[in-house]
């Protein structure tokens, strides 16, 4: 049983939903904050749900999981999400999403030099903890999608990436990698609303939560942040190094 | 600290509302073994066991629930340590990856 949902955005361009239900399994085995935001999220780009998936060939369009964790994870890297461009190691693929696959190991040379393979291994975990969705699963199986700035725009890329513990017969069906590029005005308002949106749902449904008023404090603060696009010196020193 | 198993990783797979499944080598005595060799890193505690890693996450007073993760969500700190420890191989971190 639903209670309370929001689509928020454009599915044409960007748009999330979030959807709140009931705790199936009546909160057992969950930490009571977490267990108040059990619901579903979708997030759309240009047409595309990527949420979308199949299990044992039922179609699913919606990624049911804990919300909190995830609200929480926008809340807490918006900057990075929105402003913060290239891998800190290597730019070697078109989009985020690709790169961040062909440079999850260190090349060789640098696996010889514990330093430098320790080195690299911080940076890319570092960078996908602040920008790739998976790291906010918190036990989900949530789609491969990375957010990252690229020059003016906001890239959203993804594809196909199976994560343990994820059965055989579960897959999303958006799984071609692909990046689209958006004005950030458009990722960050329909986001924003919609987390704002939620989270008031959630002070509602769990008032005495101490880490729902925080993420409630977090988020009125992003309200007054503003997306810049980005200055000629800054593109020049962010791409193609 | 005390393992619970949350069922939303447990079978029966119930489809549209179940996260990752832990593997069926699994059970509740092992579980209870792997989160006390756990090592924290900020509220969670990670296991490693035959090549592949585990995350748990406190759900009450001193009672935990987890479930398998990548080697990619594991701390590199921790990846490190048990990879010296002779506790995990290269080729099982890069074979369970995701």
């Amino acid at each position: 049983m639903m209670q309370w949902d929001r689509l928020v955005g454009d599915t044409d361009r960007f748009a999330i939903r979030l959807t709140f239900a009931p705790d199936p399994d009546d909160g057992w085995a969950a930490d009571p904050d977490v267990s108040h935001s059990w619901g579903s999220f979708q997030l759309w780009v240009e047409g595309r749900n990527l949420c979308a998936h199949s299990e044992d060939g039922e179609r699913f369009e919606s990624v049911h999981w804990y919300l909190l964790p995830l609200m929480e994870w926008f809340a807490e890297h918006w900057g990075s999400l929105l402003e913060e461009e290239q891998l800190p190691v290597k730019n070697v693929s078109g989009n985020a999403w690709a790169s961040l696959r062909k440079t999850r190991f260190p090349p060789a040379a640098i696996a010889m030099d514990a330093n430098r393979e320790a080195e690299w291994e911080e940076r890319w975990h570092s960078w996908w903890s602040r920008h790739a969705l998976r790291a906010a699963s918190d036990g989900g199986l949530f789609p491969d999608v990375v957010f990252c700035r690229v020059r003016d725009d906001v890239e959203v890329s993804w594809g196909d990436a199976r994560s343990s513990g994820m059965p055989a017969e579960f897959s999303f069906l958006e799984c071609s990698p692909c990046a689209v590029c958006l004005p950030p005005a458009e990722v960050a308002q329909p986001l924003h609303k919609a987390l704002v949106s939620a989270c008031r749902h959630l002070v509602r449904s769990a008032p005495e939560s101490d880490r729902v008023r925080k993420l409630s404090h977090t988020l009125q603060a992003l309200r007054t942040r503003h997306v810049a696009p980005r200055s000629p010196t800054t593109i020049d020193r962010g791409i193609g190094r | 600290m005390r393992y619970e198993s949350n069922p939303k990783h447990s079978d029966p797979w119930q489809r549209g509302r179940r996260g990752a499944r832990c593997p069926s080598d699994i059970d509740a005595e092992l579980a209870q073994q792997l989160l006390l060799t756990s090592e924290r890193a900020g509220n969670k505690r990670y296991a490693v066991f035959e090549g592949r890693a585990f995350c748990a996450q406190q759900h009450g007073d001193d009672v935990w629930h987890g479930y398998p993760v990548g080697w990619m969500n594991v701390p590199v700190t921790i990846r490190k340590q048990w990879l010296e420890a002779g506790d995990v191989q290269k080729r099982d971190i890069r074979r369970n990856w995701d």
